[in-house]
């Protein structure tokens, strides 16, 4: 996906000026592959004293597949593949939805406002589909946690003790990006869809820790579904000198900020029991490649 | 008449010339070799404390538990007297006047020497008692900062004077704890069925604080007759007559027979760890569930000196409300951190391996390709 800047097609190449990367021509990335050299050529070849026997590199086949091979890997794992976020949001747990409004265990004790949840993900795009877009893996972690003050049982009135929850939401998605059209056409929005596999690690607390009711720990493990349907604008296309300094600089050579809607569906699928820590939200994050 | 009235004169002098020029060499032979207390071998006798800090200073449980010093005294001249003063006042104490005035106390004394170099055993407890307004380890005065006790070593023709050769030897006497003005408990409230959280003001100066200490008892009888807590007689149950059922003391009213608000209390009542000089709260735990107990807090200071105990409030143990409990309550069944049953931990799983298989036979096929 992040390497649209750089390979431009011809009609890319035009947009050039829109986002003042290197002239018209467009200038080729690091990881981009060199210029064959003609069949027979070589640096040594070339450098070689005329009129006596040369050998040339293309006589050494062991030393050709070497190369290739050192070549081959940059390319699955280049920087550009990868594409690293950081995401926000509010973060609405559905442990009630467990008891069909039957009780409200979590409403009751910490209300019912979004909690902070903040996330870091990392996808690895390697596949290209031409005029489509990028088709990759996606792996997330995410942190969010509430705390309120406990009531003396049996009463309204506060105790000493705060009790909290933590959520730790994680997933394993395959991700398909379809920046086809931002290669192709420089249009920098790209839709984007997530779809995997979620887990998420919850734990409670008391004033003297980890919470435990009848010897079982307030902690546990819920698996589930990952869904995520966003769109990632390209701000390099916004600030063209911004961003070449920025890579210039710092090495990022592309950012996006994104907008998503996450649904997490950390039921057991269809097992029990488990804490539906899942959530469905809005999220918004930054996401850079180098 | 000149020529004889000089030699005469000389001839007078002559003595005390000689004296003179004798008293010099001895002294420039002295300055050549002072007597020294080795630095780096000065060590202590017992391990009364944590020597994280001031391992050297003398706190009140060094004066008390015999944690002396001992010096190793070199350079000394045998046959020569050696005495040891002390001075909490800055004064010069190779000053007889000084001495005289009682600035400096005298804690050690031996005469004749026979040796150059000596162990010397100085008492913790003599050096504190030297310190204005100390006896029996105990400091009357206001102030709890550390007070600087210099130690000379002197060697002479006398134990008085003339003071011929000393070292200095500096350390610090602090008996006191953290001064208990500045510190004020503000509440205590039930954490659960066995825990009460205390909590109390930090001082606005933590120069002297390395901690504060949680200390707890049972309440006294003395609680029936007052408090606005629902402290039952004999310090038991919970919700008192008059009181409100949470078991929450104030000040006043609450009491327990071995916790005394404004002296430093006993170890044997300390509730819990300590906790550091910036904390403001603190959890006890282990306590009898539906009892009453009194809690108090004091500091202490860098060389673990026990403050003052505050005011005391009490509190009773009882169950509280954690979500995971009204969780469990309402029939959620999820804890133990499992990953759900058998089956959905599988289910969970063999979507991740599929997810993974299909990533590598993308991977094959564009090697391949």
């Amino acid at each position: 996906m992040t390497e649209v800047l750089a390979r431009r097609g011809p009609l890319a190449a035009g947009c050039s000026v829109l986002l003042g990367l290197a002239g018209a021509a467009g200038v080729a990335r690091a990881d981009d592959p060199p210029a064959e050299p003609p069949v027979g050529s070589s640096k040594a070849s070339s450098d070689a004293p005329s009129g006596g026997p040369t050998r040339t590199l293309d006589e050494h086949s062991w030393r050709r597949r070497s190369s290739d091979k050192k070549q081959s890997l940059p390319k699955w794992f280049a920087p550009t593949h990868f594409l690293f976020a950081l995401r926000f949001g509010p973060y609405y747990p559905e442990i009630d939805d467990e008891f069909g409004g039957a009780a409200t265990p979590y409403a009751d004790v910490f209300g019912k406002k979004g909690l902070f949840y903040f996330g870091l993900e990392l996808d690895w795009l390697p596949f290209r589909v031409p005029y489509l877009g990028s088709i990759g893996i996606a792996a997330g972690w995410g942190w969010t946690h509430t705390s309120a003050t406990a009531k003396i049982s049996g009463t309204d009135q506060d105790s000493g003790a705060d009790t909290g929850l933590t959520i730790m939401p994680m997933n394993f998605s395959g991700a398909l990006f379809f920046d086809g059209p931002l290669r192709e056409y420089t249009i920098p929005v790209v839709p984007y869809v997530k779809l995997g596999v979620g887990l998420g690690y919850w734990t409670t607390s008391g004033a003297t820790g980890t919470s435990e009711v009848d010897g079982v720990k307030g902690e546990g493990l819920s698996p589930g579904l990952h869904f995520a349907l966003g769109a990632a604008i390209a701000l390099n296309a916004f600030d063209a000198s911004s961003a070449t300094a920025l890579q210039e600089q710092v090495g990022i050579a592309n950012a996006f900020l994104y907008g998503e809607w996450m649904r997490d569906v950390l039921d057991g699928i269809g097992s029990t029991p488990v804490m539906e820590v899942g959530t469905s939200t809005g999220i918004v994050g930054l996401a850079i490649d180098f | 008449m000149s020529v004889r009235w000089i030699p005469e004169r000389r001839g007078r002098l002559a003595p005390a010339l000689a004296a003179c020029v004798a008293l010099s060499a001895t002294l420039l032979a002295r300055e050549a070799a002072a007597v020294t207390v080795e630095a780096g071998q000065v060590t202590r006798t017992g391990t009364t404390r944590d020597t994280g800090h001031g391992p050297y200073d003398v706190s009140y449980a060094d004066c008390i538990g015999n944690n002396d010093f001992e010096f190793v005294l070199s350079n000394l001249v045998i046959g020569d007297n050696l005495s040891v003063w002390v001075t909490g006042s800055g004064s010069d104490c190779t000053s007889l006047q000084q001495r005289d005035l009682g600035n400096c106390v005298q804690i050690y004394a031996e005469s004749a020497v026979s040796q150059t170099s000596v162990t010397l055993g100085l008492g913790a407890a003599a050096i504190a008692g030297a310190m204005s307004g100390v006896t029996a380890c105990v400091d009357s005065g206001a102030n709890t900062d550390p007070r600087v006790a210099k130690l000379y070593f002197m060697v002479g023709a006398s134990t008085v004077d003339p003071v011929v050769d000393f070292d200095v030897y500096t350390t610090n006497v602090d008996l006191l704890g953290p001064n208990p003005t500045s510190l004020a408990i503000e509440d205590a409230q039930p954490a659960g069925e066995s825990s009460v959280v205390v909590d109390w003001a930090v001082p606005t100066d933590l120069s002297d604080v390395q901690g504060y200490q949680v200390y707890c008892e049972k309440a006294g009888p003395a609680l029936a007759s007052g408090g606005t807590g629902g402290g039952g007689g004999g310090g038991g149950a919970v919700g008192g007559s008059g009181g409100s059922s949470t078991g929450t003391g104030g000040a006043a009213g609450c009491s327990a027979p071995n916790l005394t608000p404004g002296e430093v209390p006993s170890a044997a009542f300390a509730c819990g760890s300590s906790v550091a000089a910036n904390t403001g709260t603190g959890t006890v735990e282990g306590l009898e569930t539906g009892v009453l107990y009194a809690f108090g807090v004091s500091g202490h200071d860098l060389v673990s000196n026990e403050g003052k105990l505050t005011e005391l409030r009490c509190a009773t143990p009882q169950p509280v409300d954690e979500f995971f409990k009204l969780y469990r309550d309402a029939g959620g069944q999820a804890g133990g951190c499992r990953l759900a049953d058998p089956a959905g931990g599988l289910t969970g799983l063999g979507a991740l391996a599929g997810l993974a298989g299909l990533a590598l036979g993308l991977r094959r096929a564009r090697r391949r390709a």
